[in-house]
């Protein structure tokens, strides 16, 4: 199971914020990388990437607010922390409608700032174990043969074993052999656990 | 004259067209060499000697108005005239190589003095006084060379002897001079007359003339030859009758008759011939008094009609002029006013003349100039005053000087003026308003920056120092000082910047047009001087908007006056002065207004930055326009961008609207 650590990237750029962010938040604990803008962040992201970004909303260029879409639109689905030194309700309102985590004013208040990357830090850890889990139920599930396959289907829409093997043309034992394979397979004893893992892996 | 033949068609109408020409000038040439040897043959009388020496010569009037009038083509015609004037009327010439040479003589000589004529700019229509006298100045010392070398060729030939060439060249003269100054401009202005489609017409006070002239003739020639002498002057009040009521060309034509009278009566009274040449220096004196008296009376009766015309266009002028114009007397009495003043003062203008210039504009200033316009209040007949702009002018007429003074009503001017200014006014303070706003906005940025890594790194010297064991308690209370101290530079900052926010302030419902026209009327004058075309187009589905009227007003301004300056300063041609305002439905709840130019565009490196406070391209700008301008946008929930920077910039702004 991968870990989002405790990585925080600053996008901001005044040298000075991003020097001083870096060192507050490395001496609490986190591990930060720093960007002067939100173009050079956006080049060394991919799907896979993983922790909080704490994002200035003016800078030239790219603004918070543009980088925050351009995130979704990529898909990539990192907590995003604005941060402004304008008191701007609009653009407030508008990141937060855009899935912000929170909205900062600058000079920031360090344990509100703590206090959010905790939170996106947790959110992020929860993605990945659902991610985690989703990747392992789908490596058990490429090990079903076509027909476990087919069989686990009708069993998680809650068929009975005679229906399904009228359904496949088989006998209804062969259905229970098919059924005690699967489950092996999946590593899981009953049949609510194997619902329970497959609706959890759902993404 | 000349007339394409209407039948004829394809390529022989030029041929035909030339053929016609041809039958004409030979028709003018028979013309004129018949009458020239009728008018001989007529004339030919008390002839000085045998031969050739008359004392009235008609036919080189003819031949000099041939000249002038058609052309010097016609000269080699002169020569044939004379040719055959020389062999048929004075029979006496033996030898026919005697008769050319006469005939060479009279037609260089004539020819002579008509290229003069044409080259001393003479107008053969006799307009003015100078053409008069250039004719009658050339003909007098021109026939004087003519008769010397016609008569010393007699001379030599052995027609006369020496000691009568004096004697017969005046009598050539005098024969030349009167003939020519009588006919001629008789045949060039009555031909003229008929060409031009006149038809002469016989009044009854042209008949009674001519009757006058005939009596007096008659009465005359009834006494003894020195009688008729004395009493030739009675002929002179026939011809001032004619020449005062009928000009130059009625002089003529009395002149030609006088002379025809005078001929016929010398023949029919039988005087001796040395009376003839008495009677003709009357005559020449008589006939150089009609033509000059007659030309004045034509001068004269033109330039009554110029001016009649000009006092109808200057009567016109003052009726209609939209300005009230009056006209004073010395003491400022009005004389004559026009309509506009009638409807400026309320007063008719029979009213307005009991009036003086000081009870129609009240405050005029004591020793005011007529040199420039000046600004004053009028009083109407009802009292009520008004506004006008003044300028006087001053002129003499017959010894009294009159004053002209044009009065403008410039109420509404002013009242423009006003609301223009009232609307600058507000726009201004709203500007300054803005303007602060957008400085602390700017400020509280620039230093939150550093406050932010302050506060950060004294949290971390907090953290760093947590970590060592010696622990210095002045240290750890500086350091807590210092992060509070810093929190404190916060907080002011953020007041400061509470204080400016305005949250757009009263919001009310606004249609987009009225929005546009409110933000395009202080611009209006600059418009019309750098001739630019302005295109306003509301979508019929464009929503009203729901803003600060006033701040929005502002924006739309700022971004319509950066179009305006930005055509202003470039040097493209009337057509590409455009500017083109569109408002249209944008995205949901939100209404779109882009505003295009057709200027050079904005440069690159101001387009960056060009909603970034203190940066500007204009040499008296804040650089704070565009950058309030997008903070009020963005305070209303829109946004404002440079939409196209290359030539033709549009800016675009969209502005919450008003649910329908």
């Amino acid at each position: 199971m991968a870990s989002p650590g405790s990585r925080v990237y600053i996008v901001d750029d005044d040298a000075a914020v991003r020097d001083s962010l870096s060192l507050l938040l490395g001496l609490h604990g986190f591990d930060t990388i720093t960007f002067p803008s939100a173009e050079s962040f956006l080049a060394a992201q991919s799907p896979e990437s993983s922790g909080v970004v704490v994002v200035d909303l003016r800078m030239p260029g790219m603004s918070g607010l543009e980088l925050q879409a351009e995130l979704q639109n990529r898909e990539i689905p990192l907590p995003v922390i604005v941060v402004t030194a304008h008191g701007e309700m609009a653009a407030a309102r508008s990141s937060f409608k855009a899935g912000a985590l929170d909205f900062l004013e600058k000079p920031i208040d360090s344990d509100q700032l703590l206090g959010a990357i905790r939170d996106g830090l947790e959110r992020e850890t929860e993605r990945l174990r659902r991610s985690a889990d989703a990747a392992e139920v789908s490596r058990q599930l490429a090990r079903l043969t076509p027909r476990e396959r087919e069989v686990l289907e009708r069993v998680v829409a809650g068929m009975h074993n005679r229906e399904i093997a009228s359904e496949l043309k088989i006998s209804a034992r062969t259905v229970e052999v098919y059924k005690a394979r699967l489950m092996a397979k999946m590593g899981v004893e009953r049949i609510p656990d194997l619902v329970r893992v497959l609706m959890a892996a759902r993404p | 004259m000349f007339r394409a033949q209407p039948a004829s068609r394809g390529s022989s109408i030029a041929r035909s067209g030339l053929t016609h020409v041809r039958a004409v000038t030979a028709g003018i040439i028979c013309a004129y060499v018949v009458t020239y040897v009728l008018l001989d043959w007529i004339s030919y009388i008390h002839p000085a000697g045998p031969y050739a020496i008359t004392l009235w010569n008609p036919p080189p009037g003819l031949s000099l108005a041939l000249l002038l009038g058609l052309g010097l083509r016609y000269a080699p015609a002169l020569f044939v005239a004379a040719a055959l004037a020389e062999i048929t009327v004075r029979h006496g010439q033996a030898h026919l190589m005697h008769a050319a040479l006469y005939a060479a003589i009279l037609a260089v000589g004539y020819t002579w003095l008509a290229v003069l004529l044409r080259r001393s700019g003479f107008d053969p229509a006799f307009r003015s006084l100078r053409d008069l006298i250039v004719f009658t100045g050339i003909v007098a010392v021109g026939t004087i060379a003519i008769a010397a070398v016609y008569v010393g060729a007699h001379v030599l030939l052995g027609s006369f002897t020496w000691s009568e060439f004096a004697g017969h060249k005046i009598y050539f003269w005098v024969g030349d001079v009167i003939g020519i100054t009588i006919t001629t401009p008789f045949l060039l202005i009555h031909g003229a007359r008929l060409a031009r489609g006149h038809t002469p017409r016989v009044t009854v006070e042209g008949a009674l003339q001519a009757l006058s002239i005939a009596a007096v003739l008659a009465l005359i020639f009834n006494l003894e030859p020195q009688s008729a002498v004395n009493f030739f002057y009675l002929l002179f009040m026939p011809l001032v009758w004619i020449s005062t009521r009928y000009g130059f060309e009625g002089a003529t034509a009395g002149l030609l008759a006088t002379q025809l009278g005078l001929m016929a009566a010398l023949q029919l009274a039988g005087y001796p011939s040395e009376w003839a040449l008495q009677f003709q220096f009357l005559m020449l004196a008589l006939t150089v008094t009609g033509v000059f008296l007659g030309m004045a009376a034509t001068q004269w009766r033109r330039a009554r009609r110029g001016l009649e015309n000009r006092e109808a266009e200057l009567k016109t002028i003052f009726a209609t002029a939209p300005d009230a114009i009056v006209i004073l007397d010395e003491n400022y009495r009005v004389i004559d006013a026009n309509r506009a003043a009638e409807a400026i003062f309320g007063l008719s203008a029979t009213q307005l003349t009991q009036r003086t210039l000081h009870e129609l504009i009240t405050d005029l200033p004591a020793g005011f100039s007529t040199a420039r316009a000046l600004s004053a209040h009028a009083r109407r007949g009802d009292g009520q005053q008004f506004p006008v702009e003044v300028s006087f002018g001053s002129t003499i007429v017959d010894d009294r000087r009159l004053c002209i003074g044009v009065v403008r009503d410039v109420t509404e001017r002013n009242e423009m003026q006003d609301r223009l200014r009232e609307r600058d006014q507000h726009l201004d303070r709203t500007l300054r308003v803005a303007a602060a706003a957008e400085m602390a906005s700017a400020l509280a940025h620039e230093l939150n920056q550093p406050l932010t890594a302050a506060s950060a790194y004294v949290q971390s010297l907090e953290l760093l120092l947590g970590r060592h064991d010696a622990r210095d308690p002045g240290l750890e209370d500086t350091i807590s000082k210092t992060a509070a101290e810093v929190q404190r530079a916060g907080s002011i900052v953020r007041r400061l910047r509470n204080f400016y926010r305005r949250d757009a302030g009263s919001i009310e419902r606004v249609a987009p047009d009225a929005l546009i026209e409110a933000a395009l009327a202080p611009l209006a004058a600059r418009i019309e001087r750098h001739r630019i075309d302005v295109a306003v187009n509301v979508a019929p589905d464009a929503p009203a908007l729901l803003v600060d009227r006033v701040q929005l007003e502002m924006v739309l301004h700022n971004v319509l006056r950066n179009a305006v300056d930005s055509i202003a300063e470039s040097e493209a041609a009337a057509a590409a002065r455009r500017i083109t305002v569109a408002a249209s439905a944008g995205q949901a709840g939100f209404l779109t207004i882009a505003v295009e130019d057709s200027g050079p565009g904005v440069a690159p490196a101001i387009a960056e930055q060009l909603f970034t406070s203190f940066v500007t391209s204009r040499k008296e700008g804040t650089g704070l326009g565009l950058a309030i301008s997008r903070s009020i946008v963005e305070r209303h929930g829109g946004r404002l961008w440079l939409d196209r920077s290359d030539a033709g910039a549009r800016f675009m702004m969209t502005l919450p609207a008003a649910k329908a």
